[in-house]
């Protein structure tokens, strides 16, 4: 792919002053990438976003300033929620029910591991999974 | 990467496909995560979004400090010894030493490939990785085509992959959870022994890194 993501530097900085390229968590690059995905999608334009991004923005900052990138990042969730609820594309009821499917799968994988990382007495166990 | 390979490691996680790199210990995971993948897998389920279009946009960015991250690492590893020997006893310390570090990575484990070795990593139940060295997972690392196949036919995936390793080599496979993360630190090729490592970090690519590539020189 070229560079034509390079139209959102040009909302975000022109927003935030932030670099793009540092997200300090995954979620941040996912959301990010995420919209641009969508966008492209014409389900909404960056234009669209990014109003939707300055409300957002102007809400928080009603009470409190947003002073790092998951305040930020936040009000990104945010906007991109409120437009797919805007175009009846997700319903919040429904996102939640996700959620709690994400949350339960997780749990019991988390739990998988952490007894397949051990060996019988506890310690961390490393060793190839196979060798052929 | 052979193209249709990945292709053919569809984005079939069992959630829809949205869970990217991150330690899927919820407990620990923001909810904005959460939130995030539910989203995706909603509009991946509704056809409107193609997540691998959505990893492009992210390995776009990640690549700067990614997979780049990891170069210095083997880089480094390949021009001093010590540093290698340190590398190989504790990962995440000897990573420390170079200012890299992060979240999500609880115990690194860097394994060597050697002319009769060869190592590959892969996540069997979902897609954990070194991301503070690696940068974000690619999509085909978290299909169930390469989650399932690694284990089971290594050689016969990685030729498909377009690394065409010799019978006599032996492979490892190393299955990467929350509590453990694997590196595999990639033979220096020959004719490198005069780039210095700046130009050798320039070589080093993410898969190498993974095992489902050598590096070209």
């Amino acid at each position: 792919m070229e560079y034509k993501y390079f139209i959102h530097l040009d909302i975000i900085k022109k927003l935030e002053n932030v670099e793009p390229k540092n997200f300090s968590e995954p979620w941040m690059a996912r959301a990010f990438g995420l919209v641009s995905v969508i966008s492209e999608s014409k389900l909404f334009s960056l234009k669209d976003f990014q109003h939707a991004l300055i409300e957002s923005i102007k809400k928080r900052e009603v009470s409190s300033c947003i002073e790092d990138e998951e305040e930020y990042y936040n009000c990104w969730i945010d906007a991109m929620e409120t437009l797919l609820a805007k175009k009846k594309i997700i319903k919040d009821d429904l996102i939640k029910k996700y959620e709690n499917k994400i949350t339960s799968n997780s749990a019991s994988i988390k739990e998988h591991q952490h007894l397949s990382a051990r060996d019988q007495n506890g310690k961390l166990l490393i060793k190839p999974l196979c060798e052929f | 990467m052979n193209d249709e390979i990945k292709k053919s490691m569809p984005h079939d996680h069992e959630l829809g496909h949205a869970s990217h790199g991150h330690d899927h210990s919820t407990p620990h995971k923001p909810w904005q995560a959460v939130r995030i993948e539910a989203i995706e897998g909603l509009l991946n389920e509704l056809g409107i979004v193609d997540s691998r279009k959505v990893d492009d946009v992210v390995e776009h960015y990640e690549e700067r400090v990614g997979p780049k991250t990891g170069a210095r690492v083997v880089a480094k590893a390949w021009c001093d010894t010590e540093f290698k020997k340190r590398l190989l006893t504790d990962g995440l310390a000897a990573c420390a030493e170079l200012g890299i570090g992060g979240p999500e990575t609880e115990y690194l484990h860097v394994v060597e490939n050697t002319p009769d070795v060869h190592n590959v990593v892969v996540c069997t139940l979902c897609s954990c990785y070194p991301w503070p060295i690696l940068g974000l997972p690619p999509a085909w690392y978290k299909s169930s085509a390469y989650r399932s196949r690694m284990v089971r036919e290594p050689r016969t995936l990685l030729k498909e992959m377009g690394l065409d390793l010799p019978v006599d080599v032996k492979i490892r496979v190393w299955d990467s959870v929350s509590e453990i993360r694997y590196l595999v630190l990639p033979e220096r090729p020959k004719g490198t022994e005069n780039l210095s490592e700046s130009e050798l970090i320039s070589i080093i690519s993410r898969d190498s890194m993974i095992g489902v590539a050598k590096i070209a020189h």
